[in-house]
């Protein structure tokens, strides 16, 4: 194509000897602005290059003092086609802006074939401009210059978006617009990814390492092509795919937990655990156990001397085959060490009546430390072999693995003056894979008419083998005197748990798409899904109870003799009611139409998706619902309006209908009887519904600038809450249940701002929630006996907060190399755990957290950079909203509300070097 | 005693064959007929699965599986009949509907294991590790959420509370140990009269709510190293009285108002009359009682209580209860009421906690050892005391048990029965010391067959055997 080069002179009336050349560098189709493009000024006689910078975060350069004379300007880009023109320069100031060309031709649908750099903000930001319905995009370039190493944690920089944090303090699942974690769903490439976790669909983000990402969306109204089982939002991890030329990414970087310089690291060998539990071994559900069949090694704690964090990725990727054959090879390794500390006011589980009715009462204050080693490992394959312009088939293969070796120490009440004080030690070994293949075909069966297929297979699985919990206990007794005095140390019995689940998916995915008329499409398509899901418990107790029935002095965990008493407790504990296998087949077609002319577009269609789902509990034959089969069929339409103000501005308008299926085992009956009430799950629980209303105002000012301001309402019907309900005569039980309706609505605004080099980004989500659920109440009726009755409660769902926040200072200089960020989050307070009585519920305050991180670039390959979180060290406090009248008690600061945890988590560092071709 | 009741029949009966002599009128005995319900149960086949009708006197039925008794249904069990467990499995029977354990005197029922899978040892300082009656060869009886009537009487209910596989009851847990008799049914009527418990793993009666009358029964060796012999959940009313209780791990009763549900009421329970001896000795931690205990909104009231040997006194949480090592709540302090309780004591460790420290107990001058004997000037409930000089004073004089205990080595060894007799001496200090200042709670129906045979009233004599010969019959 032929392109436009517009010169203006301004020449000043005063005659210098030097002249400035001032501009902006932008795409030729697009507009956008291109950033870090090469701009070099060389004397026409081609005898020596004068000047050369690069372009800042808005496009621009400039360069200064050019003598009088006749120049080439020469500027080129990655994957843009460089362009060369001649300039005569005088003097004064010359404001020259110049427009590349692609050097590929299909930037026009970006998110399914675009081969442009699609891991760079600009990509990102026109992937949103052009996408069908409302996403959010967070690209590769974004991420590496982001303090985070997890996928979960880059979650948290997406507007309306929340994370729920592991142990670590990193994390762990999202929260989209204020819907709790089980409302999403997740998904590798477009393919649905099933989950490691027990119990539940969702699927824990702090598994990959954010380095093997192309980009990450996430999408916040479901198209008819989309699975319909989310009603948040679904995640998508675009992993990096193969690319028109050689490129090789490698990082290397070594980094702290500051924590551990005040806790030392304590850790464990994972060495003596045997992935099988001693029956399995054996080979019989009849084996009775032997004490030498477990290892006490997990409960032997050392304190590591260097605990540093080191972190690998590789990739891969290249053209081959007369570029017909592309490939790309990603792995990434990150060992890492963290520590936190909790103070943690236990909540006995029933209130007292007293004073008033659900007086909190408290059984202890603890001090809980943690020293978490994590192994994550990713490997990721993208293969694809373009047969001819028409047709082209890839493959694909992803493997996680995330070992996590946490180390618990629980110091007992501080505050006894007579009784026992229990310290307990709990080593948990987990190991978390997701394993993912899929084959895919793009066929062009004729000018208008295209086929994608997809055939995919998933597992997820958690192995947690020989989880040990080992106590100590020493006696307080009060003397005469008046004074507490400690006896010597005793060992308690020691705990065994295997635990591990499966959950293998089959899924097949058609989609057709013709082209009806320029701007007219229509697509239909399918899918199956075959889900299989199983979870395996068993558990040992070793007693320490010496013949004679003394208590066993404690000196060292190997030292100690253990036995099973009585004998039966040496069998192995497969009847339990966590053993289950589900099965869930999940069919759905679609039919949807996209027409768009210079001004609009309107995508619309309808899907249908139908369930069947089965499972097989431990319960009783004489039982009601020992086996279970659920089916049912979901017609969900959509609607998606996009009106284009200008060629940098849209409306939108969407409206989707968007399901939640129950967790696996929330529709199994059987029951988990504890102290105060039995939870159980309810066959009887249907799945959410939701009709979802958004509306968007876009702009993108230029290249990486955005501005969106929208607006959206959600009418869930049967949302999932847990209460208590009447099974029958008293049997009163705690379950999932549906509760009528709720409602959820709220305002979004993303922005991003440059000027030169600096640039401001940030989003702000308001939401609000509510719903009703029935709570119990224990207090005293007239006569002052005690009663407990149930009263309803309402409250924004789980885990919403009304405000969420991010703002971040970004800073990036083309001529020095450096890039800079700088980066707060705000989660508002929240409901972390619902209670089941009445005004007791858990909130988590208000939190904030600053993270900053830098890079320098050395050439154009190597950079080092560095990355520090929690630069505040900002703890996770934890409240219930009663006023305070404990006296003594540590952490307590308001007196309107008992804080019953604090986590302290430290700050981290972490300095590495990047090479890139 | 038991001789000296069985003149008085003897006497009684002479008098009335002569005045009978002396009428013209027949005296006409003749035999009722044998209670029975729906058809009999074979004995040929085992046990296992839905049952209900009668099982017949005397016969030995062997139970290889969980058995239920559906709702509406009645199982009665015969006098004499045996119930041997195969020991393959804590099986329980689970009650929807009623059953109905009706032995005698002369004719107890069992429910155990043949000799081929457990004998008692009653040999005195056996260690407990070993001992078959801490290993539990069956799971009990369990009222399940609908069940009307829980009905045992003149019962052996022996070596039960194993360890559950699959749980066949909807509030224990798959796994859990089992409670020989347990029950969740704020409606349903629980009787344990004049029966034997001996073993069980945990605790041999937990009841979560119900209608209880437990009476005139002899609980030995329960709790391996935890357990109480009558634990009481939330929802529960009734009576604890006239039981023999020797060898539990913790406590003999408990009450608490765990887990009070909508549909119940206040746990409130009256103990009164009981005998305790060595209770309390095999709870491997620290500070969870030894006798009797209220905590966690539990009201009610004891009296007459004689406390032997045990590791605690009585004790009641407070608020000023600054513990730990397990859940410590306070009990509905201010609706519970006690007086007459009689402790005797052979060391000063246990002096030192007969009313224990850190708790709110208080003492009564009815007491024995009267308080004044031994607490200092300006004693409040809770506070650590000397007790020298309680220390092997006032000897209830038993029967048949030595005290000062100087058998074996240790107290925690006397923990059945055997040939020990807890019957009072004529010349006992315990006798004449006794309340009967307030009323049994009357919450079961009085009836042979659907009730109690008798709500005994409390006694002025302390303990399970007063002088008037109407408590414990064992």
């Amino acid at each position: 194509m032929r392109y436009i080069l517009l010169i203006s002179l301004f020449v000043s009336s005063l005659a210098v000897k030097a002249a400035t050349i001032k501009g902006y560098v932008t795409d030729a189709q697009t507009g956008e602005s291109l950033i870090g493009a090469t701009v070099t000024l060389t004397k026409s006689d081609g005898e020596t290059t004068k000047q050369g910078v690069v372009t800042g975060l808005d496009g621009s350069y400039t360069l200064r003092d050019v003598p009088e004379g006749t120049y080439k300007l020469t500027v080129s880009y990655v994957s843009y086609k460089t362009l060369t023109q001649t300039l005569t320069v005088g003097s004064g100031t010359i404001s020259q802006n110049i427009a590349l060309n692609s050097s590929s031709n299909d930037l026009s649908e970006v998110v399914i074939s675009g081969r442009g750099d699609r891991e760079s903000e600009n990509s990102t930001r026109k992937t949103e401009q052009k996408a069908d319905n409302v996403l959010n995009i967070i690209g590769a370039k974004a991420i590496s210059l982001l303090p985070d190493i997890t996928v979960g944690n880059v979650l948290q920089r997406v507007s309306g978006v929340s994370v729920v944090r592991n142990s670590t303090g990193d994390g762990q699942f999202a929260i989209i617009r204020g819907m709790d974690k089980r409302y999403n769903y997740t998904l590798v490439n477009g393919i649905k990814i099933p989950s490691p976790d027990n119990k539940n669909r969702y699927v824990p983000m702090d598994i990959f390492p954010a380095d093997l990402l192309e980009r990450l969306e996430v999408v916040k109204a479901l198209t008819p092509s989309m699975e319909g089982d989310a009603i948040g939002g679904a995640m998508n991890m675009i992993m990096r795919s193969a690319p028109d030329y050689l490129v090789i990414n490698a990082t290397a970087s070594g980094g702290y937990s500051q924590m551990l310089s005040s806790q030392p690291f304590s850790g464990f060998s994972t060495s003596g655990i045997n992935f099988r539990s001693p029956s399995e071994v054996a080979g019989s559900n009849r084996y009775a156990a032997q004490p030498s069949d477990f290892s006490t090694k997990t409960a032997q704690y050392q304190n590591v001397k260097l605990p540093a964090n080191g972190l690998l990725s590789l990739s891969i990727g290249n053209r081959v085959l007369n570029k017909r054959l592309g490939f790309l090879v990603g792995g990434s390794y990150q060992h890492t060490y963290r520590g936190s500390e909790t103070t943690f006011l236990r909540l006995f589980g029933q209130p007292s009546p007293d004073p008033v009715p659900n007086t909190p009462i408290f059984e202890f204050v603890e001090q809980r430390k943690y020293s978490n080693e994590q192994a994550r490992l990713g490997l990721n394959l993208k293969t694809d072999y373009v047969f001819n312009e028409a047709n082209k088939i890839s493959l694909y293969g992803l493997f996680m693995q995330l070992d996590d070796k946490q180390h618990r120490t629980v110091l007992g009440n501080q505050l006894v003056q007579i009784g026992d004080v229990t310290t307990t030690d709990r080593s948990v070994f987990r190991r978390q894979n997701v394993y993912n293949a899929s084959l895919q075909g793009d066929h062009a069966l004729t000018g208008k008419l295209k086929l994608n297929w997809s055939a995919v297979y998933s597992l997820a699985k958690s192995q947690t083998p020989g989880w040990t919990d080992l106590s100590i206990t020493s006696r307080t007794a009060l003397a005469p005197d008046g004074v507490s005095q400690q006896s010597t140390l005793y060992i308690n019995n020691l705990n065994y748990i295997w635990t591990r689940n499966n959950d293998r998916d089959l899924a097949g995915y058609v989609n057709l798409n013709y082209t009806v008329a320029p701007g007219f499409e229509v697509s239909a398509g399918g899918m199956f899904r075959d889900k299989d899901r199983n979870n395996y418990y068993n558990d040992y107790q070793l007693s320490t109870v010496l013949p004679g029935g003394d208590r066993q002095v404690f000196t060292s965990v190997d030292k100690a003799i253990f036995s099973f008493r009585p004998e039966s407790y040496a069998y192995p504990d497969s009847t339990n009611a966590n053993n289950y296998t589900a099965k869930e087949q999940v069919g759905a077609a679609y039919i949807q139409g996209k027409y768009n002319n210079d001004h609009w577009q309107i995508l619309g269609g309808v899907r249908a998706e139908n369930t069947q789902q089965s499972y097989v509990s431990q319960l009783p034959v004489t039982a009601t619902g020992k086996t279970g089969k659920i089916q049912y069929l979901d017609i969900l339409p959509s609607l998606h309006f996009k009106y284009k103000l200008s060629a940098r501005e849209n409306i939108r308008l969407s409206y989707f209908r968007g399901i939640s299926r129950p967790g696996y085992f929330e529709l199994v009956p059987a029951s988990f009887p504890g102290d105060f009430y039995t939870e159980t799950g309810n066959y009887n629980l249907k799945h959410s519904v939701a009709d979802n209303l958004d509306a968007r105002y876009e702009l993108f000012p230029r290249g990486n600038e955005q501005l969106l301001i929208g607006a959206f309402a959600k009418n869930i019907k049967n949302p999932i809450e847990y209460g208590f309900s009447d099974l029958a005569q008293n049997n009163i039980v705690y379950q999932p249940i549906n509760y009528g309706n709720a409602l959820n609505y709220g305002a979004e605004l993303v922005f991003s701002h440059y000027i030169s080099n600096w640039g401001i980004s940030g989003n702000y989500t308001y939401t609000h929630s509510r719903i009703t659920t029935t709570k119990r109440v224990y207090g005293r009726d007239a006569n002052g006996s005690t009663v407990a009755t149930t009263q309803q409660q309402t409250r924004p769902l789980q885990g919403q907060s009304d405000h969420i926040a991010n703002l971040s200072l970004i800073y990036k200089s083309s001529q020095t190399g450096i890039d800079a960020q700088l980066a707060w989050v705000y989660t508002g307070k929240r409901i972390n755990i619902v209670s089941a009585y009445k005004d007791l519920d858990y909130w988590q305050r208000g939190t904030s957290q600053v993270d900053f991180s830098a890079e320098k670039r050395f050439g154009t390959r190597v950079s080092v950079f560095a990355k520090m979180t929690n630069l505040l060290n900002n703890p996770i406090i934890v409240d219930i909203l009663r006023p305070n009248t404990l006296v003594g008690y540590p952490d307590q600061d308001h007196t309107d509300r008992i804080t019953v945890q604090k986590d302290v988590f430290g700050q981290s560092y972490l300095l590495g070097i990047r090479y890139k071709r | 005693m038991k001789n000296q009741i069985k003149y008085g029949i003897l006497a009684a009966g002479l008098v009335a064959a002569l005045s009978g002599c002396n009428s013209s009128s027949e005296d006409v005995v003749v035999s009722a007929p044998l209670f029975s319900v729906g058809q009999a149960v074979s004995t040929k086949t085992p046990l296992q699965g839905s049952i209900k009708g009668t099982l017949k006197s005397d016969s030995t039925y062997n139970v290889t599986g969980d058995v239920f008794i559906n709702e509406g249904d009645t199982l009665l069990i015969q006098p004499g009949a045996k119930v041997l467990f195969d020991g393959k499995g804590a099986w329980y029977f689970v009650v929807k509907g009623s059953l109905l354990s009706l032995g005698t005197q002369a004719k107890p029922i069992y429910f155990t294991v043949p000799s081929s899978v457990a004998v008692k040892n009653e040999t005195l300082g056996a260690d407990p590790t070993t001992d078959p009656a801490y290993k539990g060869f069956w799971g009990g009886i369990a009222g399940e959420t609908t069940f009307k009537n829980i009905i045992i009487k003149w019962t052996h209910l022996d070596f039960g509370g194993g360890k559950l596989g699959t749980s066949p009851v909807s509030f224990l847990a798959n796994g859990a140990n089992a409670y020989t008799l347990t029950s969740k049914n704020s409606d349903g009527i629980v009787v344990l009269e004049d029966s034997w418990v001996y073993g069980a793993v945990d605790d041999p009666c937990r009841p979560f709510g119900g209608k209880y009358n437990i009476m005139r029964n002899t609980f030995e060796k329960c709790g391996f190293t935890g357990g109480e012999a009558f634990n009481i959940k939330g929802g529960t009313v009734g009576n604890f009285a006239y039981n023999l209780i020797i060898g539990m791990a913790t406590n003999g009763p408990k009450a608490s108002n765990d887990g009070q549900s909508p549909t119940q009421p206040q746990t409130n329970i009256l103990m009164y009359n009981n005998t305790m001896v060595a209770n309390g000795w095999r709870r491997s931690s620290d500070g969870r009682g030894g006798s009797i205990n209220y905590e966690n909104g539990a009201k009610g009231g004891y009296y007459n209580n004689l406390i032997v040997d045990s590791k605690y006194g009585p004790r009641i949480v407070g608020a000023t209860a600054s513990y730990a090592g397990n859940s410590l709540v306070v009990a509905d302090t201010s609706n519970i009421k006690y007086s007459n309780n009689y402790n005797y004591v052979d060391s000063l460790k246990m002096a030192n906690q007969i009313y224990p420290v850190g708790f709110t107990t208080k003492p009564q001058t009815t007491d024995i050892p009267a308080p004044s004997t031994f607490l200092p000037t300006g004693y409040k409930p809770g506070q650590a005391y000397d007790g020298t000089a309680v220390v092997q004073k006032n000897n209830p004089l038993f029967v048949n048990f030595p005290l000062p205990y100087v058998a074996t080595k240790k107290i925690a060894d006397a923990s059945f029965v055997g040939t020990f007799n807890f019957r009072l001496q004529p010349t006992s200090p315990a006798l004449g010391k006794g309340t009967t200042g307030f009323t049994p709670l009357n919450v079961v129906p009085i009836s042979e067959r659907y009730g109690s045979t008798e709500i005994t009233a409390p006694s002025t004599d302390i303990g399970a055997y007063p002088s008037n010969g109407k408590g414990n019959q064992h």
